[in-house]
């Protein structure tokens, strides 16, 4: 199995970088700020089952040909949960992509185990103190969502929030959440998430964040371009959207382009990644997660 | 009923209440009494051998009548006297206090001002007091309203003073009539005194001297109809932007029960405007309005009633006050010892919060400390503060979920101690390390908490209970969490507010504290404290025993703001009235022009230890911008405070700018101001004080009199026993009473005898 995910990655960082040799590298302007969506790209919102195949019964996971199932929702104790955010999918773009071999739907990629770890780390890095089973899994549309200010989603490259989704997200964001969107690549996918983003927060600025801001050094001083993407040899790039366009107010979301540190919380422990790596990777996480506490 | 007490007993009740009985016959008592006895025996035998028709019981019902008879002709025979002292016509001053301030110009039921009684009855030496009180006593005129002098009579009265200060106007007339053989002071006034110091301080020279007042009460003791507010009490400072709830007493005769619009206002701009139901006839109602100020600087705020048709005073409608609106940014230290919601949305709430700086000391990892919003790189590098001057930078601490074993023994003295020495402001949030289950029991700040806290109960399972908040009685009265809702809608406000959730179960508060916050839920086994507060030395300590109140913000519709209303009226709230190291104050912040006033200053150096050596400088700048610098002087009876005694000479505002310096190093300074100006005092509380003129009179052995019974006056004082008296002997054996006594007694026995067939 670990041969063929291997090869996956390489082919696809491969497709990835002949796409964007194809259409040149994602302009940036002076102050770091993504131009306007490509509205000829302009896509068709439509609407996937919600839960798809996935169904919630017990603990575990699966990969590959497996239904996967999703563990039950920790209870509610006023704790930093890992909150994974389920959404709907654009099926079109879901099918389009590669499908990397898997069945199950691309927001629960690295599920569950790289939440697992992660909580295991902050456990030991931090007083966060975090239980071994506090993660959840909820949607953007869903009032419970509000008691988790921190979320994680990923694989945005076919985000198609319902009008419901995209409203509760917008509230969440507003009313003081941090969202942390990771694991996607490819200027393509960023061009339609930032299109899609912008039905949920119109207008909305993608602002390239650099390592002086405050976020790489609210624990572990890092540089964000250190940390090297799972995907290969890519550019990696962090933007974030501020109240108001303001990057003198709170930060509510920080996007991880061409990187997927939720890989690396993963597959931490097996070998897969050198260790080095997986450490910056979960120091990334591990500042994301003080500083979305403590701003 | 003094005329008929007169007419029986020949003398008024003053006389037998100054005198004291005798009997004036002559030989011995015993002798007396044994004749009585001789003939009343005899009366009894006459009346026992004789026989008839008469039963044992008419016998004894006559003999009786009889004996009482006798009694009471013995008792005249016996020429009973009082022997009382009264003064030698001429020979004794007479001292006459008359109020000269603006309410005697107040008109009464019948429109005339109440100063028309001192014209009728003493403006002419043809008038009927005057007379009678010249003939035995040399007058002597004194004028009083603030301050007190000697006037030649009461044509020199102008009836425009501000204030009314009864007690000293009977010392200083006392004083002035020291040297004299004074038989008493007569105090004409409508007793509405307006000083501050209490009236048994001056009251206690005229009982050491044996000096009678006789207080004369004009004016009605209601005045009707009218509407007055009652005293407005502001802070003295406040941060610019806060919101600021006061109670405003407004009271109504003879008005009816109406609605009227209650006014505040400032420079002319409008605050705020409520409408007020007033209530039942001389019952007073609490107006509760709220009202933000957002200019920094000394501010005057006039709270007023519009004049309503037909109100016998118009001045007693408005109220003013004044404080100080801070433009300061005020430091806040939070320290948080785990990494949690709660800090970054109290973070938010006042982030935009101009007055507020909340510093952060965030423990995120054991020895890791994250730093947020400090002033220089070197603050709190050390992790929290270690010496007194450190801390005491800060004018409010918020200890998050961190327990206290973090902190060295030195380090929670010195937070006890900034909050009872420093006067600052702390504030423990609910957490998991927090109160009880942070091992807060048994630390010196253990009794700064305004809540009893009960050791943890261990079990497997950490406590945890979903509560809903409401407000309290008392929190419904303290702007810190009205929620920005109007005054009736604060309730439904707390009430549409998601549950939250406590791991610190707390019930009970110490005694003198004060709940505006409680919690009720399923699991908990009494209602909890949510929110308290009490005054703890210089400085005041609250418990927010919630963990998690962000929910309040994340949970209601984006728009709502009760969650950052919350907390930044909760801070600024922590940080009212937090003292600096120079602290002056002004004894009254209005005084008329030429009235003396005090200016104090407490002085202390940074580690807020009462300082003694310091030189205190108060800058005065005049109405018309002169500018003189003033020494104050230190109190020796009291460490660190430091005093001077000025005077206004012209009407308006004064500033006063204290700064305190020591060894050539500047302690610290403060800004006061005074207002010189004519004063509206004398229109509140305008009906006639009855109770407090019969005090004066009864604790000093004088007598109470109205305008109709002041015509007894004259013989009073001369019986009192004050000045040069002269010893004499009144009888009392010729008073109607007696001969009264003697017919009723006579007429008694007849009709018994006629009644029974035995005349």
């Amino acid at each position: 199995m670990r041969p063929i995910r291997v090869l996956a990655i390489l082919l696809l960082l491969a497709l990835g970088s002949i796409g964007e040799m194809a259409r040149g590298p994602l302009a940036r302007t002076a102050e770091g700020v993504l131009p306007g969506p490509p509205g000829a790209r302009a896509l068709m919102a439509q609407q996937i089952p919600r839960r798809g195949r996935v169904q919630q019964r017990g603990r575990g996971g699966g990969r590959r040909g497996q239904q996967m199932t999703l563990d039950p929702n920790a209870p509610y104790d006023a704790r930093f949960h890992f909150v994974r955010i389920r959404y709907t999918a654009d099926p079109n773009r879901t099918t389009g992509r590669p499908s990397y071999g898997w069945d199950d739907p691309m927001w629960i990629h690295d599920y569950p185990r790289a939440e697992r770890n992660l909580l295991k780390i902050l456990q030991e890095t931090t007083l966060l103190a975090p239980g071994d089973d506090d993660y959840d899994v909820l949607t953007t549309d869903d009032p419970e969502l509000m008691r988790y200010p921190v979320a994680y989603m990923c694989e945005v490259g076919a985000w198609n929030p319902s009008p419901a989704e995209a409203t509760g997200l917008h509230d969440y964001l507003l009313k003081g959440g941090f969202l942390i969107v990771d694991d996607f690549r490819g200027e393509r996918d960023l061009q339609y998430f930032v299109h899609t983003f912008r039905r949920v927060i119109p207008g909305a600025q993608f602002m390239q964040l650099g390592k002086g801001h405050e976020i790489f050094d609210s624990f572990f001083e890092i540089d964000p371009d250190s940390v090297i993407p799972p995907y290969g040899p890519r550019d990696p790039r962090y933007y974030g959207v501020f109240e108001d366009n303001d990057p003198s107010k709170r930060l509510m979301m920080i996007v991880n382009y061409d990187n997927d540190i939720g890989e690396y919380w993963e597959w931490s422990g097996t070998g897969f990644y050198p260790i080095d790596i997986t450490n910056e990777g979960y120091k990334v996480a591990i500042d994301y997660i003080i500083y979305a506490l403590t701003h | 009923m003094h005329r008929l007490f007169e007419l029986l007993f020949k003398y008024r009740p003053i006389v037998f209440e100054q005198g004291h009985f005798a009997l004036g016959a002559p030989g011995a008592l015993r002798a007396w009494l044994l004749g009585a006895g001789v003939v009343g025996a005899v009366a009894v035998a006459t009346y026992t051998l004789a026989r008839g028709k008469t039963r044992p019981v008419d016998r004894a019902v006559m003999a009786g009548l009889r004996l009482a008879l006798l009694g009471v002709l013995v008792f005249c025979l016996l020429q009973p006297v009082l022997v009382i002292s009264s003064v030698v016509p001429q020979q004794n001053f007479v001292g006459i206090v008359i109020d000269d301030s603006k309410s005697m110009e107040l008109p009464d039921a019948d429109g005339r001002p109440r100063s028309a009684f001192v014209q009728d009855a003493l403006g002419s030496e043809q008038s009927k007091l005057i007379e009678d009180l010249s003939e035995r006593f040399t007058l002597r005129f004194f004028r009083f309203s603030s301050s007190s002098s000697r006037i030649d009579g009461p044509s020199d009265l102008a009836y425009d003073g501000t204030h009314t200060h009864i007690g000293a106007a009977l010392d200083a007339a006392r004083q002035e009539l020291s040297g004299v053989p004074l038989s008493g002071l007569i105090l004409i006034s409508d007793g509405a005194d307006n000083a501050t110091t209490p009236l048994t301080r001056d009251l206690v020279p005229l009982q050491a001297a044996g000096v009678p007042v006789f207080t004369v009460g004009v004016g009605d003791e209601s005045v009707s109809p009218d509407i007055e507010m009652g005293r407005v009490e502001l802070p003295r400072s406040i941060l610019e932007g806060s919101e600021l709830l006061v109670d405003v007493v407004v009271t109504q005769t003879g008005m009816g029960r109406r609605s009227v619009p209650l006014i505040v206002e400032s420079d002319d701009r409008i605050l705020a405007q409520e409408q007020v139901e007033l209530g039942p006839d001389g019952q007073p109602v609490v107006a509760r309005v709220p009202f933000q100020l957002d200019k920094a600087g000394p501010t005057r705020i006039r709270f007023r009633i519009p004049v309503q048709e037909g109100e016998r005073v118009e001045q007693n409608n408005a109220r003013e006050a004044q404080l100080q609106v801070l433009g300061e940014r005020e430091k806040i230290l939070y320290m948080e010892g785990e990494p949690r919601h709660e800090l970054k949305f109290i973070r938010r709430a006042v982030e935009d919060d101009q007055n507020i700086q909340l510093v952060v000391l965030q423990r995120t990892a054991p020895g890791k400390f994250l730093r947020l919003d400090v002033d220089s790189a070197s603050e709190l590098v050390g992790g929290f503060p270690r010496t007194r001057e450190e801390l005491y930078r800060y004018r409010a601490l918020v200890l998050g979920s961190i327990e206290a074993s973090f902190f060295s023994h030195d380090q929670l003295q010195m937070m006890a101690d900034f909050v009872s020495q420093r006067g600052g402001g702390l504030l423990m949030l609910g957490g998991r390390h927090a109160f009880a289950e942070g091992g807060w029991i048994g630390t010196p700040v253990e009794e700064v908490l305004p809540v009893v806290m009960e050791p943890p109960q261990d079990g497997p399972d950490e406590f945890l209970a979903e509560i809903r908040v409401a407000p309290t009685p008392a929190g419904l009265a303290n702007a810190a969490v009205q929620l920005g809702a109007p005054p009736g809608e604060v309730a439904a406000r707390w009430d549409s507010l998601p549950a939250v959730t406590t791991v610190n179960p707390i019930s009970e508060l110490r005694p003198g504290a004060t709940e505006l916050l409680k919690g009720t839920g399923e699991a908990l086994a009494a209602d909890q404290v949510v929110l308290a507060h009490q005054r703890y030395g210089r400085g005041k300590a609250l418990a927010l025993t919630v963990q998690d109140d962000w929910l309040w913000q994340m949970i209601p519709p984006v728009e709502d703001q009760s969650h950052e209303t919350f907390w930044r009226q909760l801070m600024r709230w922590l940080v009212d009235g937090v003292p600096n190291e120079v602290r002056a104050a002004v004894a009254q912040e209005q005084v008329e022009q030429g009235e003396p006033t005090r200016v104090t200053a407490q002085v202390s150096d940074s580690a807020f230890i009462d300082v003694n050596d310091a030189t205190v400088t108060a800058r005065i700048t005049t109405p018309s911008g002169m500018v003189e610098d003033t020494a104050l002087t230190w109190v020796v009876q009291r460490d660190g405070e430091y005093g001077l005694d000025f005077t206004p000479s012209e009407e308006g505002e004064y500033r006063i700018d204290v700064a305190a310096e020591r060894d050539g190093h500047v302690l610290g300074n403060d800004e006061i101001h005074l207002r010189a100006a004519p004063s509206d005092e004398e229109y509140f509380g305008a009906g006639r004080r009855t109770q407090l003129l019969e005090r004066i009179a009864d604790e000093t052995g004088g007598r109470f009199y109205t305008p109709t019974t002041v015509s007894t006056l004259p013989d009073d004082i001369s019986v009192t026993g004050a000045g040069v008296t002269l010893t004499e002997e009144r009888d009392l054996w010729d008073m109607p009473a007696l001969f009264l006594l003697m017919f009723m007694l006579m007429a008694a026995e007849w009709g018994y005898r006629r009644s029974k067939g035995l005349a």
